[in-house]
């Protein structure tokens, strides 16, 4: 047998009538041997008994109007849409809920600003991808303004990156096929 | 005894599955056949938990369509009647918060009714003896009252609607284990709230 702190679930059991009969006639038996579950036994079962009294059913028949009166609430209420599933939940459960919505958009609102600030500044993104298509820019005389007009030291980033771009190899001056000489001559 | 497997409870009459199909399909006129064979029963269990027949009325009614709302939600793991009455304790457990300064045993009147009105017996000792089961089924309700809803649940369905511990489980939707152990320390705590009221009344014995 048990240790007699351990029989305690099972004499509840017995005393709501509840312990198949086998397990109930060893616990039984043993009671009868041990005071201290002797005693929780009787006063489990009084405990049950009392629970039995008290729930022993009035004798009331339902009134002549109730079925009617269920009928028409039958027709009136809508069968189960999600706010009548939130609306029988008890109090203690709308809260739950609320509290775990709350948390997942707050989980979900931290996630947001911890990937924007690993992201690089707006700006900066933006001076590099102008930079970029600057560095793309055809080498005339109003795109030099547009750019110089914005400032100096971009102008001069420019024409940096222009001059170091690898540019193909075109030679200034070709001379003109079948002549040998320089033109001077 | 199962403790933790899916719970299998015996299902309800074959009429009552055909009725279950049609209400889940919307067919209001069939769900108030499944009403009128549970009606009574309900009503009588709204009564022992409130007390006063309008309100175990209204309460019974407010039980059943609230049941039609959700009925495709009642998925056959305990009888349609210990489903009922889950749903009514839950409706009942609202209305009591809602008005809160009623506590649960003062609204039992039709216990003290039943008192006042018994004639006098024969028995001398009657009147007493009644008074005495009053005060005891009185101090059962304080005490099933101060437990936590889940363990009052499980001690108003089985106690007070009668229902096996794996119809519990089903309309609960837990395991066996789970509502043997909500049982036991609901008991558990009703006994000791027993003792702790008996030992001051001898307290009291014996200081007057």
């Amino acid at each position: 047998m048990k240790s007699c702190r351990t029989n305690r679930q099972d004499i509840v059991l017995l005393a709501a009538g509840e312990l198949d009969a086998g397990k109930a006639e060893q616990l039984r038996a043993h009671a009868r041997t041990c005071a201290d579950c002797a005693r929780y036994l009787q006063e489990m079962s009084a405990i049950s008994d009392a629970l039995n009294t008290a729930a022993t059913e009035p004798d009331l028949e339902v009134s002549v109007s109730f079925h009617s009166s269920v009928l028409r609430g039958l027709r009136s209420g809508e069968q189960a849409s999600a706010w009548n599933w939130f609306e029988q939940l008890s109090g203690t459960e709308k809260w739950g809920l609320a509290a775990a919505c709350l948390a997942a958009l707050l989980i979900l609102l931290s996630a947001v600003f911890s990937r924007t600030s690993q992201a690089p500044p707006r700006n900066v993104a933006n001076n590099n991808v102008a930079r970029h298509v600057e560095s793309e820019l055809a080498p005339t005389l109003s795109n030099y303004q547009i750019v110089a007009n914005r400032s100096l030291d971009e102008f001069d980033g420019l024409l940096t990156r222009q001059a170091n771009r690898a540019l193909p190899h075109t030679p200034l001056y070709t001379p003109p096929s079948g002549s040998a000489g320089n033109g001077w001559d | 005894m199962n403790l933790c497997g899916p719970v299998i409870v015996e299902n309800d009459a074959p009429d009552t599955e055909r009725l279950l199909d049609l209400a889940r399909a919307g067919d209001a006129d069939a769900f108030g056949e499944l009403c009128r064979v549970h009606e009574t029963r309900l009503l009588r269990q709204a009564m022992l938990l409130c007390g006063n027949t309008d309100t175990a009325e209204d309460l019974a009614q407010e039980t059943l369509v609230e049941a039609w709302k959700s009925v495709r939600r009642f998925k056959g793991r305990c009888q349609l009647f210990t489903w009922l009455c889950a749903i009514l304790f839950n409706r009942y457990r609202n209305k009591l918060r809602a008005r809160r300064p009623i506590p649960f045993s003062d609204l039992m009147e039709h216990e003290r009714e039943g008192i006042e009105d018994r004639p006098e017996s024969a028995d001398d000792s009657s009147p007493a003896r009644a008074a005495q089961e009053h005060e005891q089924q009185a101090l059962v309700r304080q005490s099933l009252e101060t437990l936590p809803r889940k363990q009052q649940q499980v001690i108003y369905l089985r106690f007070f609607a009668g229902e096996s511990l794996e119809s519990i489980a089903g309309a609960l939707g837990c395991s066996v284990g789970t509502v043997k152990s909500r049982l036991f320390y609901g008991m558990e705590r009703m006994r000791t709230m027993h003792l702790s009221d008996s030992q001051q009344a001898r307290k009291l014995k014996i200081d007057s």
